[in-house]
């Protein structure tokens, strides 16, 4: 029996959330008196062009089976050869979780603190050795500080030592 | 010839000479490795540019794209891993080229043949974007409006994974553009009440996260394992002999190139695959294609860099960018406040040419870059990924940091790294979301004049010759991808019932 192809519907059914959230959005903005169009018709139009594709996305994903879609982008079959092992591999949630501590922490401790931090948990995330890990990371992190803040003058999160 | 000469003082100073150099190396470097890409290269250079002059800034974009699609090649070669997806048309010839010991030949082919091609490309943009910017000087919204539209469709349609995925993604670019406040009436849009949306979506943020963040997290922990089977003697050895032995493959696709490249949504990577089926088609040994054979890399190779030169022309005579590349291009140009468009050829025609000698000062550049890159390729290819990784991470970091100089941006580059990562695994191009982020300004801002000029009718946006043609030729295009679609499927229902 072929399967459906129920994560491109999944996809399907948030576009279409998305679509109506933007089409209830764009009734409620105001429209300007005595003007024939207001700054609601373009999102009206858009949301509503986003539900509809994303009904013939899910009507679409309903019939063509999940065989039929690689989960793999040309481009990218063509530049790794490899099949991925999944899509929220331990290294994407580890990249993700990496960086959304960076964003959170940053503004704490500074961009300097959290740079050697964060490149150092990157560079062993990545399957780096220890020792260059040590070494890497305040050789990166100290040239991108200088590059950006003396170079061109970017007032970088200071945190707790400014 | 004032104009021409004031754009050789932009170009020939110190500090945009400089600049060119410094991105082509940054270029070369990102293209030769496999996983990472040309776009991501100009996606992380972007940050850089915002606290240049115009013209360097300009300079650094059309560098480092030049060379990193040019760069692509040298996996390919030796890997067996395009670089590029215009490298990906003509991977096989290159590496059967290296195992038969001409890897050298190969790299040579590519640079010399790339260079040749996009001084080309340069030629066709000197001569036919003058003469479409003054024919767009009498262009008015609807117009612009439907050109817009036709270029976005264009860009949509032409992208993997089929019509309702590319309009998906166009659609989602343009509501992302349409975050903030309303350009013409003021009005807080989408915000949720959050003060940091009032400002819209930074498109650099929102590139940094879609090509390089995500592009990390694909190519995965050690991207790609490979090692280099052979090293490269003198690129340049025996080069000119088969370029002048295949000279009118290389002349028909540095033509095909320039052409395709210079339509809207098409770009160097299609038009890659084009011209090199069309050398297979035309060739007196087709079966020797994919063995080893120079025939078809001589005329691909053209293309890509001709049609890079070339999707320039809509960018900057119409604003209306044909790629990704260019789509980030454009960003640039109206973040210096240098808008795209035909004013920019016949207000500031300083300018254009300055892009130009850009142009060929880059693409010339590509034979001493190129020879170093293919000497060092085994070193360059060694570079542990683990370190590469941290290193863009970071700087995609602070560059989504330094836009605003608020956390913000690294939220909006995290969370659309996030949404292009896993709308790109099922085959959403990522491409069609840039454009429409970076025209969605554009598109809603002529469509609202053109709707008040018309007093809200529809069909008035069909009432000029130029605006009629070009809007039946969106709905014409959009009917028949619909109607293939459905033809597809039907077919495809009746195959599966059978």
């Amino acid at each position: 029996m072929r399967s459906r192809n129920f994560p491109d519907m999944a996809l399907g059914l948030v576009f279409l959330a998305l679509g109506v959230l933007i089409l209830i959005q764009a009734q409620g903005i105001r429209s300007v008196p005595g003007l024939p169009v207001g700054p609601g018709l373009f999102p009206t139009l858009t949301g509503g062009a986003i539900a509809v594709f994303a009904v013939v996305l899910v009507i679409q994903s309903w019939f063509v089976s999940e065989d039929d879609v690689t989960l793999i982008p040309e481009g990218a079959e063509a530049a790794d050869g490899s099949e991925p092992s999944g899509l929220f591999t331990p290294f994407v949630f580890g990249i993700l979780g990496a960086t959304l501590a960076a964003l959170l922490v940053m503004p704490l401790i500074g961009f300097l603190a959290t740079a050697l931090l964060y490149t150092f948990s990157i560079v062993l995330l990545g399957g780096g050795r220890l020792r260059a890990a040590l070494v890497f990371s305040p050789i990166v992190s100290l040239t991108i500080y200088a590059l950006f803040a003396f170079g061109f003058r970017v007032p970088l999160p200071q945190g707790i030592w400014g | 010839m004032d104009a021409f000469l004031l754009a050789m003082g932009l170009v020939f100073n110190v500090e945009t000479l400089l600049v060119i150099l410094a991105a082509s190396i940054f270029g070369l470097f990102v293209g030769a490795l496999p996983g990472l890409t040309a776009t991501m290269a100009t996606a992380l250079l972007v940050p850089v540019t915002f606290y240049m002059a115009p013209i360097p800034a300009i300079a650094a974009i059309i560098s480092c794209t030049a060379m990193a699609i040019t760069a692509g090649d040298l996996p390919g070669a030796l890997l067996r891993i395009p670089g590029t997806p215009a490298s990906a048309a003509y991977v096989e010839d290159s590496y059967g080229m290296a195992k038969q010991g001409k890897a050298g030949l190969a790299i040579g082919i590519g640079v010399i043949g790339s260079m040749l091609g996009g001084l080309f490309g340069f030629v066709f943009l000197l001569f036919t974007a003058p003469a479409l910017a003054k024919f767009a000087l009498s262009f008015s919204s609807f117009e612009y409006f439907w050109l817009a539209v036709l270029g976005l469709s264009c860009a949509a349609l032409i992208s993997t994974g089929g019509m309702a995925k590319g309009a998906l993604s166009l659609l989602l670019g343009l509501f992302i553009a349409q975050i903030g406040v309303d350009p013409l009436m003021g009005a807080q849009r989408f915000t949720f009440g959050f003060s940091e949306l009032s400002g819209g979506i930074s498109f650099i943020p929102a590139m940094i996260g879609m090509f390089a963040l995500a592009e990390i997290m694909r190519a995965g922990r050690n991207g790609t394992k490979a090692v280099a089977q052979a090293n490269v003697g003198n690129p340049f050895k025996g080069t000119l002999k088969v370029l002048w032995q295949y000279r009118k493959n290389h002349l028909r696709g540095s033509m095909i190139g320039s052409l395709l490249g210079a339509l809207p949504g098409v770009g160097g990577d299609l038009a890659a695959w084009v011209t090199y089926s069309l050398a297979k088609r035309t060739s007196k040994t087709p079966e020797k294609f994919g063995t080893g054979h120079p025939e078809g890399l001589v005329e691909a190779s053209a293309t890509n860099n001709a049609a890079l030169s070339t999707s320039w022309i809509p960018a900057m005579v119409f604003g209306i960018p044909g790629d990704a590349v260019t789509a980030i291009a454009v960003g640039v140009l109206v973040m210096k406040g240098l808008d795209p468009g035909p004013q920019l050829l016949t207000v500031n025609p300083q300018n254009f040419y300055a892009v130009l000698l850009v142009f060929v000062v880059a693409n010339i550049l590509m034979l001493p870059l190129g020879y170093v890159a293919a000497r060092s390729a085994r070193w360059i290819f060694e570079v542990p990924r683990a370190l590469l990784n941290a290193a863009i991470l970071l700087f995609c970091l602070v560059g989504s940091f330094s836009i605003n100089n608020t956390m913000f941006g690294v939220g909006v580059m995290l969370a659309l790294g996030i949404i292009a990562y896993v709308l790109e695994s099922r085959r959403f191009a990522i491409a069609p979301i840039i454009l429409g982020i970076v025209l969605g300004p554009l598109v809603e801002g002529n469509f609202t004049t053109s709707m008040i000029i018309t007093s809200g009718n529809f069909l008035g946006f069909f009432e000029r010759p130029i605006a009629a043609v070009l809007g039946i030729a969106t709905i014409i295009i959009w009917g028949t991808a619909i109607g293939g679609t459905i033809l597809r499927a039907y077919k495809g229902r009746q195959l599966r019932l059978a």
